[in-house]
């Protein structure tokens, strides 16, 4: 017995190291932002803080802008599996034999690697509503009013869509590329053999082999929709109106524009409890379709 | 220092001494160990695995992997210990004081900085430019909150000044400016940057805001450069202008909020009952006016496109596209340079519009610089603060910048800031400009109500609120926000 207790603080003293890093870099900030959410902390330097219960959790109860940003940030959370689906679709594809195989790769996942503030400028461009690009297709198409993308608060928010599916579906081509390797010719050669369709093959044999990939991507895309807010920052900004605001941007300027640093972790605790439930719904939720 | 180093060294030398002389029952811990880093590693040794069981590799192991823990943790105590700062004095007797801006060093801080350091060897300044962004002043606050060296602050905002004014991060000038009176010699313009009663900041460079004019179209239509204007005869101006530009009058879009700072430049944000103003007649004149301008007319570019197809309206004026363009005096290093920005005709200058019977609004006094709390060398400070706002200030001449102070050689900086174009200028329309009276200065309302009035408008001009619901929003927004902080 004694020996055993002995060996166990061996094992902490082994992970001490990385449990100091994790307590100041990871869990203090965190319970520092929970105690932060009742405080009335404003300012740089938070002179005259106090404790003020729930006034910050009431506040919000009656925030405009805060309940736009959260629906607004479910909204955009449709480019997730968007970029997913494609970003198999175009996985498949690549993974056959094509022409420039290579090449096209590299094609796919430039736009990751990319600043969003360069592709930000590009698809304004594109999204002009009078000569961009798009509209004026649309218009060669016969549309009379297409939208006005960017610049009208209706159609902002899809404008935005689209733009983060594309960036990150060269990241989803990626991973599902090295994942279709794992994927055992034989049964899928089997399964042409009893008459099976490509894209018979494609659903029933490719997709449940890759699905826990699929879970993964899904889990990290919408933790980053909940994140990153560079793009639509460089972009819109926001605007117009509030209709591009989604919730860390929110924070973002509540805290270091407005310097309400108490407002802003009530609002940071409460798209943490968001994330966390999504997250934990979508982790029961893979049982029914994710095969180990 | 040295306890320190020694302090954790110790604790190192334990560990490695537990390990050492630990018995044969540590075998079993380091078998599971080196199981736990063999799983999913490479197998390029799998029967190593086996051969470490024996007694004297282990020990070899142990040894290893100790020796290398108490030297990583060595070198994170050096590190830790090693960014003492050495301060401002250096040896030699010579003061350095650190002087952070927004200005780009070549626009003019460098050459100002250059010959302070020539004529004071004693008081060396260095400049630091910082990004006057949303981050970049964030930056700055860290950098105050966290006590890096800055002696001197360039604030580029009231709004800034105030959050660092309430953080205690700089100085009250009163002690310190002795018989420069600021208020005195900027004009009561300075008042701006005055929080608590008291000035934290000396504003130097008066920013002066006007509308160009594309001379040569207004002699066709035949019309005169106005002395004084109200926003009507804007109006009536941008539409004879339509006909012959895509845009008779354009602004840029950050200063959409202007139009009501001007509406309420008598009257103020807040009555006298401590409720918001906005729903002021004034605030509803202007805003009705601009959105016929857009809309029925025209002649305006419509907000919420100019900003999602990033329209650039210094660009479109000097391309002949845009017939009016409100802006100020920091645009005229852009106009200066007709290499790079070539344009066929001559600009006249008219002052910023007023509303029927109100104020003209004043010229913007700006850079405000301060002596951040934490110097040590708050008179050395003021010193060279002193100087900058009088003398120094003429290398910023130009880029637009003319002294704010009186003692300041305004004269011969109004000339520095047309340099190399001079001839392409009414250049008499231009320094009537900076001779105009009754003017009251505007207040800068928080970042929040300023930032709210913004998306309320782009809504607004965008045609999905009208005019009352748009005040009325605006209005509950300001009352919420003055209720939160009375």
């Amino acid at each position: 017995m004694k020996w055993m207790k002995r060996q166990q603080m061996i094992g902490y003293l082994f992970i001490l190291p990385s449990i100091i890093g994790v307590s100041i870099f990871f869990l203090f900030p965190l319970l520092f932002s929970l105690v932060l959410s009742f405080t009335n902390w404003s300012g740089p330097s938070g002179r005259g803080t106090e404790f003020i219960g729930m006034e910050n959790f009431q506040r919000i109860l009656g925030d405009e802008v805060f309940r736009q940003a959260f629906f607004n940030n479910f909204l955009y959370l449709i480019h997730v599996p968007i970029a997913v689906f494609l970003g198999f679709l175009v996985a498949v594809f690549l993974n056959r034999s094509v022409y420039m195989k290579n090449a096209l790769r590299a094609v796919f996942f430039l736009p990751y690697l990319i600043s969003p503030i360069a592709i930000g400028f590009v698809w304004m461009l594109l999204f002009h509503p009078s000569e961009g690009p798009i509209n004026v297709m649309l218009m060669s198409l016969g549309v009379d009013n297409p939208p006005g993308w960017l610049s009208s608060t209706g159609s902002s928010m899809y404008a935005i869509i689209i733009m983060s599916a594309w960036q990150i579906m060269g990241f989803n081509i990626i991973i599902y590329l090295a994942a279709l390797q794992g994927v055992p010719r034989e049964l899928e050669e089997a399964c042409s053999m009893d008459g099976a369709k490509k894209w018979q093959i494609t659903r029933y044999v490719t997709f449940p082999f890759v699905s826990p990939i699929t879970l993964f991507l899904l889990i990290i895309g919408v933790a980053n929709a909940f994140k990153n807010f560079g793009l639509i920052q460089a972009v819109t900004g926001g605007g117009p109106g509030n209709s591009t605001t989604i919730l860390p941007l929110y924070v973002y300027q509540t805290a270091f524009r407005y310097y309400e640093l108490g407002y802003a972790s009530t609002i940071a605790i409460i798209l943490f409890l968001v994330i966390f439930a999504i997250t934990l719904l979508q982790w029961l939720g893979q049982k029914k379709w994710v095969h180990y | 220092m040295y306890f320190q180093i020694f302090g954790v060294y110790f604790f190192f030398f334990v560990l490695e001494k537990l390990f050492l002389l630990s018995s044969r029952k540590d075998l079993y811990f380091f078998t599971r160990f080196e199981k736990l880093f063999r799983v999913g590693g490479s197998a390029l040794n799998s029967g190593g695995y086996r051969k470490i069981t024996k007694k004297g590799d282990v020990h070899m192991l142990s040894m290893k992997k100790t020796g290398f823990v108490s030297v990583l943790g060595m070198s994170l105590v050096l590190t830790a210990c090693g960014g003492d700062d050495t301060g401002g004095d250096n040896d030699d007797g010579v003061t350095t004081l650190h002087f952070w801006g927004g200005v780009p060093a070549e626009n003019g801080p460098q050459e100002v900085v250059d010959e302070w350091n020539e004529n004071n060897p004693d008081v060396q300044v260095e400049y630091s430019r910082y990004v006057n962004d949303d981050e970049g002043n964030m930056r700055v606050n860290t950098a105050l909150q966290t006590g890096e060296s800055i002696d001197i602050l360039k604030s580029h905002s009231p709004n800034h000044l105030e959050q660092r004014v309430d953080s205690d991060f700089l100085l009250d000038l009163a002690d310190y400016a002795g018989e420069f009176d600021i208020e005195g010699s900027v004009g009561p313009a300075a008042e701006r940057w005055k929080m608590n009663d008291t000035y934290y900041a000396v504003p130097t460079n008066t920013n002066a805001l006007f509308i160009m004019l594309n001379e040569d179209a207004l002699e066709e239509n035949g019309l005169e450069v106005p002395e004084t204007w109200t926003w009507e005869e804007v109006a009536e101006y941008a539409n004879e202008l339509g006909s012959d530009f895509p845009y008779g009058y354009a602004i840029d879009h950050d200063t959409i909020h202007g139009i009501i700072q001007n509406a309420l430049i008598d009257d103020g944000f807040v009555d006298e009952n401590g409720e918001s103003n906005l729903d002021h007649p004034n605030v509803r004149e202007g805003l009705a006016l601009y959105y016929d301008m857009m809309h029925e007319d025209g002649v305006m570019p419509v907000l919420s496109e100019q900003v999602a197809t990033n329209m650039q309206p210094e660009q479109m004026f000097i391309d002949g596209e845009v017939g009016m363009y409100q802006a100020g005096a920091w645009r005229l290093r852009m106009l200066n340079d007709l290499d790079e920005y070539p344009r066929d005709f001559n600009v006249a200058f008219a002052p910023y519009p007023h509303f029927e019977g109100q104020s003209m609004p004043a010229h913007h006094v700006e850079d405000a610089m301060s002596i951040v709390a934490e110097t040590d060398h708050p008179e050395e400070a003021w010193e060279f603060i002193e100087w900058y706002a009088n003398e120094g200030m003429i290398h910023l001449a130009p880029g637009g910048r003319v002294p704010a102070s009186e003692d300041g050689p305004a004269e011969e900086a109004r000339e520095l800031i047309v340099e190399g174009a001079e001839d392409t200028y009414n250049l008499d329309s231009l320094n009537s400009v900076y001779e105009i009276e009754n003017t009251e200065m505007i207040v800068d309302p928080p970042y929040q109500v300023l930032d709210n009035i913004t998306q309320e408008l782009e809504m607004f001009f965008l045609g999905n609120n009208d005019l009352d619901t748009t005040i009325e929003r605006m209005v509950n927004f300001h009352n919420d926000y003055l209720e939160r902080n009375r």
